[in-house]
Order: C-alpha cells, then sequence, then structure tokens
C-alpha cells in the first residue's frame, strides 16, 4: 500500500501536522494526519518523504505503530539540514506533504513466545520505536522484552516517560545507558555495547532489532557475535540519503541494493558480505 | 528487411526534418552537439563521432519539471509532457542506452514523468560503418547491434541504405515517408548481414579479455589495486557522469515563483562522483573518497545494474574517456581490472 496511484510517483500528498512538542534541543515531535486519505498503513520501520513546501523533501521513519489513532502518524525530526530545520519552524495546522510509506519493515512474525531484543542507539529509537510499541502494547504474545538504549548524554534521552512505562510491564526490561553522565544522571554510563555482555540470551529464540548511527553497528554486531547470536536473527534499518524514494535516484544504493526498496530494513544475515552496508 | 537508394536516403531525411521538430548531431567549433536541425545539410552523417552530451538530454533532461502545487492549497499534480520531437541519426551506443533507460524507467515503480515524456519522441537510428573515435568499446561491451529503443533505422549497404522499424510507430513512419523501397531479397540479406560482420571486424578492438565475464570478475576483484590507483589521480568532478548516455542518478529540487503562487518540484542530474551524493544528516558520508566512488560507478555498469538488465550498463561510446582531464577511461579500467585477474594480482581483501 505505497502510494494511492502510480501515475503519482513524485506527487506528494497533503497532510497537516496536528501535534508538535519540543524534546531536545535538536529533535522535535510532530503529530500528521493525511487529508485526503484515511490511514497511512504503514509497518514498523518503514519511512515517509516528507515535503516542506517550497523549501524540499527528506525521508523520515515512522515513529508510531501501526494502527495508531485513525489516520494520524507520528515522526520525531532531528534539526540536521535546510529542510529539517524548516520542518522544525512549523507548528500545529501547517500542512506538509507525504510520499509513501516505502521501504522494508520489522516483524515479530516467528518469534510468538519467543524473546525479542531491541537495540536503539541515539535518534535510532525513534524508527524503533514504532516496532517496541507494536511488540510491547501486545506483551503477552511474547516471553522476554528487553529493550537496550544509548545515548550520548541524559538530556539527549528522548521518550523517557514511555520508557518507563514499558519497563513496568512484567515481561519487558529496559536498559538505558549514557556515554556520558551529569550530577543528576543515576543510572549507567557507558556505550550501549556496555549493556550487551551481562544478558542471557536465549540465542535460538530471540529476534534482535537494532537501530542506530552507522558508527554503532560494528560494535553491536560483534557483541552480539561474542554472544552466538545468529545473524539471521538479528534485523538493522541502515540510514542513507535519499532523494526518490522508489529506487530511481541512486542516492540510496548500496552496492546492488537499494535502501529505499530492498531496506532500510534488513536481515544482517543477507548484507554481512555486503561491503559498504555498514 | 527493405533498402532505397542513397539519394532517395537523403529526400526521407530532408522530408522527415521539414515535417518535424528535429534534433541530431551538428558540427559546432571543434565537437559535435546534438541540436535543432533546420535541413539536412546542418546533419552530420559521414564523419561522425560522438556528440558532446547524448541524445539523453531530449528525454531526461538536465532539469524537468516533475510536480506542480499551488502554494496557497498545497494542491500538487504531476507535469505532463508531451511536445513531439524526432531525434535523427542516433547511433547504437545511444540507441542502446535509450533502450536500457526504457527498461530502468519501467522497471519496478515506473517513471511516469519519463515515460510520457519518452512517449512523444521518435528516435531514428544511423548504423556505424567505421569506429568513430579511439575512445569507443561498443565492439567489446556488445553494443553495435540494436533490438530495442529506436522507430526506424538505416544501415549503409553498398551504397544504398537498408531499413529496419523496430516499433509500431517506426512501421507507421515507414509508411509514411519511404514508399517504393525496394524489399531484400533472402540473399541480399545474408550478404549484407555478412558485409555488416566483416566491416565490424574492422571497429576497435582495444578491450582484451571476453566481456561475458565481467560482472563476476568484477565482483571477486572488488578491492583491485587499480581502484586505489586511479583514486589518487581522480579530481571527483563528475564530467563521466554528465556526459555518460547511461547515467541516471538524480536529485529533486523545489524551486519557488517570485509570486509566491507555484512551487515546482525539478529533478536534477546528480552523481555518485560528486561530495554530496551519499552524505547524510551530520555529514556522515558513505563514500568519502574517490576511489570508492569510481569503485561504485565502474560497478553499476559492469555488475550491478548489468546483472539486473542484463546488459552492459556502460554501451561504449567512449565520451567518459574523451571528458576525464586525467584520462580515467573503461577501456583501461576492463584491461586493468580483467588482466589482474587472468594475471593473478592479488587485490587488497586477500593480501
Amino acid at each position: 500500500m505505497s502510494q494511492k496511484n502510480d501515475k503519482d510517483l513524485y506527487v506528494p500528498e497533503r497532510a497537516r501536522i496536528v501535534e508538535t512538542k519540543e524534546m531536545t534541543d535538536l529533535e522535535k515531535y510532530f503529530r500528521i494526519k493525511l487529508l485526503d486519505r484515511e490511514a497511512l498503513g504503514h509497518a514498523p520501520g518503514q519511512f515517509v518523504m516528507v515535503t516542506v513546501y517550497g523549501v524540499g523533501e527528506v525521508p523520515i521513519s515512522v515513529s508510531s505503530p501501526p494502527n495508531g489513532r485513525s489516520g494520524e502518524f507520528e515522526l520525531v525530526v532531528r534539526k540536521a539540514g535546510n529542510v529539517t530545520q524548516a520542518l522544525h519552524n512549523l507548528g500545529t495546522e501547517s500542512l506538509v506533504g507525504i510520499r509513501g510509506p516505502f521501504g522494508t519493515n520489522f516483524t515479530s512474525k516467528g518469534f510468538e513466545r519467543k524473546d525479542i531484543l531491541f537495540i536503539a542507539g541515539g535518534i535510532g529509537l525513534v524508527p524503533l520505536r514504532s516496532f517496541i510499541k507494536q511488540v510491547v502494547n501486545e506483551n503477552k504474545k511474547y516471553r522476554k522484552i528487553t529493550i537496550l538504549y544509548g545515548a550520548k548524554s541524559p538530556d539527549e534521552l528522548l521518550f523517557k516517560e514511555e520508557m518507563d512505562q514499558w519497563g513496568k510491564k512484567e515481561n519487558v526490561e529496559v536498559k538505558i545507558t549514557v556515554d556520558k553522565g551529569d550530577p543528576s544522571w543515576k543510572g549507567n554510563v557507558g556505550v550501549i555495547t556496555t549493556l550487551i555482555p551481562p544478558l542471557e540470551i536465549d540465542i535460538q529464540n530471540t529476534l534482535v532489532a537494532v537501530v542506530g548511527p552507522p558508527v554503532m553497528y560494528k560494535f553491536v554486531i560483534l557483541s552480539l557475535a561474542s554472544k552466538k547470536v545468529a545473524n539471521k536473527n538479528i534485523y538493522l534499518s541502515l540510514e542513507r540519503r535519499m532523494k526518490c524514494g522508489v529506487g530511481k535516484c541512486g542516492n540510496c544504493q548500496i552496492q546492488g541494493s537499494y535502501a529505499c526498496q530492498d531496506g532500510p530494513v534488513y536481515c544482517f544475515a543477507d548484507i554481512e558480505h555486503l561491503k559498504e552496508a555498514l | 528487411m527493405h533498402k532505397i537508394s542513397s539519394e532517395k536516403f537523403h529526400k526521407v531525411l530532408e522530408q522527415i526534418i521539414k515535417d518535424n521538430e528535429t534534433y541530431g548531431a551538428v558540427k559546432k567549433r571543434d565537437e559535435y552537439i546534438y541540436d535543432r536541425l533546420e535541413t539536412l545539410s546542418d546533419l552530420e552523417i559521414e564523419n561522425y563521432v560522438p556528440t558532446v552530451l547524448p541524445p539523453k538530454k531530449y528525454f531526461y533532461p538536465q532539469e524537468e519539471d516533475l510536480v506542480q502545487i499551488d502554494y496557497k492549497t498545497k494542491k500538487a499534480n504531476r507535469v505532463i509532457f508531451k511536445k513531439e520531437i524526432v531525434l535523427l541519426g542516433v547511433r547504437p551506443c545511444d540507441i542502446n542506452a535509450i533502450s536500457l533507460f526504457d527498461r530502468i524507467m519501467s522497471d519496478g515503480n515506473p517513471d511516469p514523468n519519463y515515460l510520457e515524456r519518452r512517449k512523444h519522441i521518435t528516435v531514428i537510428g544511423f548504423d556505424c560503418v567505421k569506429s568513430c573515435w579511439e575512445h569507443a568499446l561498443c565492439e567489446a561491451v556488445g553494443t553495435i547491434n540494436v533490438k530495442e529503443g529506436y522507430d526506424l533505422f538505416f544501415s549503409e549497404y553498398k551504397k544504398e541504405y537498408v531499413i529496419k522499424t523496430g516499433s509500431k510507430k517506426g512501421e507507421e513512419l515507414f509508411d509514411r515517408y519511404i514508399k517504393n523501397s525496394h524489399k531484400l531479397s533472402e540473399k541480399e540479406r545474408d550478404d549484407y548481414h555478412h558485409e555488416r560482420a566483416e566491416r565490424i571486424k574492422k571497429f576497435n578492438h582495444k578491450v582484451k579479455y571476453l566481456f561475458q565475464d565481467v560482472s563476476s570478475i568484477f565482483e571477486k576483484h572488488y578491492d583491485d589495486p587499480y581502484w586505489k590507483e586511479i583514486g589518487k589521480i581522480c579530481l571527483m568532478c563528475g564530467s563521466c557522469v554528465m556526459v555518460c548516455p547511461t547515467c541516471y542518478c538524480f536529485t529533486m529540487d523545489e524551486e519557488v515563483d517570485l509570486k509566491l503562487q507555484t512551487v515546482t518540484r525539478k529533478r536534477k542530474w546528480d552523481g555518485c562522483m560528486l561530495r554530496d551524493f551519499a552524505m547524510v544528516a551530520g555529514n556522515h558520508n558513505f563514500r568519502p573518497t574517490a576511489e570508492m566512488r569510481l569503485k561504485h560507478r565502474w560497478n553499476r555498469k559492469f555488475n550491478y545494474l548489468l546483472k539486473k538488465y542484463h546488459m552492459s550498463n556502460c554501451v561504449g561510446c567512449g565520451r567518459c574517456g574523451f571528458a576525464c582531464l586525467v584520462k580515467i577511461n573503461p577501456i583501461d579500467i576492463l584491461n586493468t581490472i580483467m588482466g589482474n585477474y587472468y594475471s593473478g594480482v592479488k587485490h587488497e581483501s586477500e593480501k
């Protein structure tokens, strides 16, 4: 259900911003509703192309789980370039353009009554949150759910209250770490990989979903490998520059693979030999 | 298959130019460019060498309006482009590039803007009777012959011209412009194919190895030392991309008119040799070096896309080698990397 009409491949649909929230100095939350269509119809890990009219278009992962409030979805956007800066300047009632959803997605299929391990670094939590919420909302379907989350500093942590709520569920464990603490911080200090060695992972029965900055993957993969987690059970989302989102513009290409079509969510077993991927 | 006399051939072309908005290879100072033809004498037939830019610029322009958006209501509509034009005298390398474009743009998510524009472009090809210049490698990559991508195709044969039609539009053109042609007998057809095969033998044979193994060799020699070597001299200027008939990577930009009434979403040529192409937020660049970019670009031509579309994505025109300021070119790339493979030169990851 990617586009309403093939003839409109590059045409954005109108959507209204219904709520915004400043989350940190750099990240802003948006709740968005499509004007001319009921629901976005996305799956966890997919992205949309967001147009700020007259400025440009950028790929942004959807942060809300599927079947959210009818026709609404959530984005969290880091201010990083022209378009995201302009997006930050928009408030409630502003219109933006949406194309998508595009790309592959995370799925827990085959892991019912088994374990799920989420590993999020920095704003990697934003795309992973869609999947986390889908799983946590149906926590009884799974055996053990573990969420590892690392950020540079305590004031960069996102969705802290939600994390606390998730952690209160009986089979959900949330572990947070920061690279560098501050005087008020009483939690773990250290990079995200420090949270992995103490884990007890049932390697036959655990699905691992990882999203973070490029540098994080190499180290997380090494840590998981030392735990003997099979590559086929590791899924990750790769960030690339994207202009079209539909497999044409070439910007997102990783060797012969298009991150916008074959990704952004990849099974690690499928890309472990793909040079340039990680 | 039919043939017409040379005199008739020139008359037909004259009439086509008179009736249609026609573009072809025109001499400009020391080089050739595709430009509007007013009369047949504008067109270079005998002494053709590849034009600075391929005819790609007509069906995939440097800048193209994709979508128009009303700035007030934000209602958006696809821009529909339908100007009828004729490209006259397109050579086999460029016809193969057009055929490749047609495949790529119809594949997966079909590109509506491209396909609409393409419908209105008529391609009339001319066969090559000799190698056009030393940069060409059409003979190696298999693009001397044309299967698709043209409507009409003229091939010189014993001072006359053999005509092939490649589409329904081509058949209509044939009926309209070419009356009283001579149908080739079986014997003449065999003779024509024989003569054509003979003249192809005299083309450049600069690639020393069998091309059919190229993608597996490029894959096995992904870290061939030659990439590092040419990576050291490459200026990352993107000239190779801009003159390439098969490069189709693009970026999109939005422009607002001065009255703030309309936003136009434009497609513009982009290229994997350029700095921003693989750069993401936070200035992380997935392909920061010339070595990585060259490796990516040529693996697209000879490996990734060749495997996907079952034809070489380099059509052998040689424009990139001619345009390159430091003389990086596909003939040397193929000879060196395939040569290293066959002579057992170890690549980086094997050392």
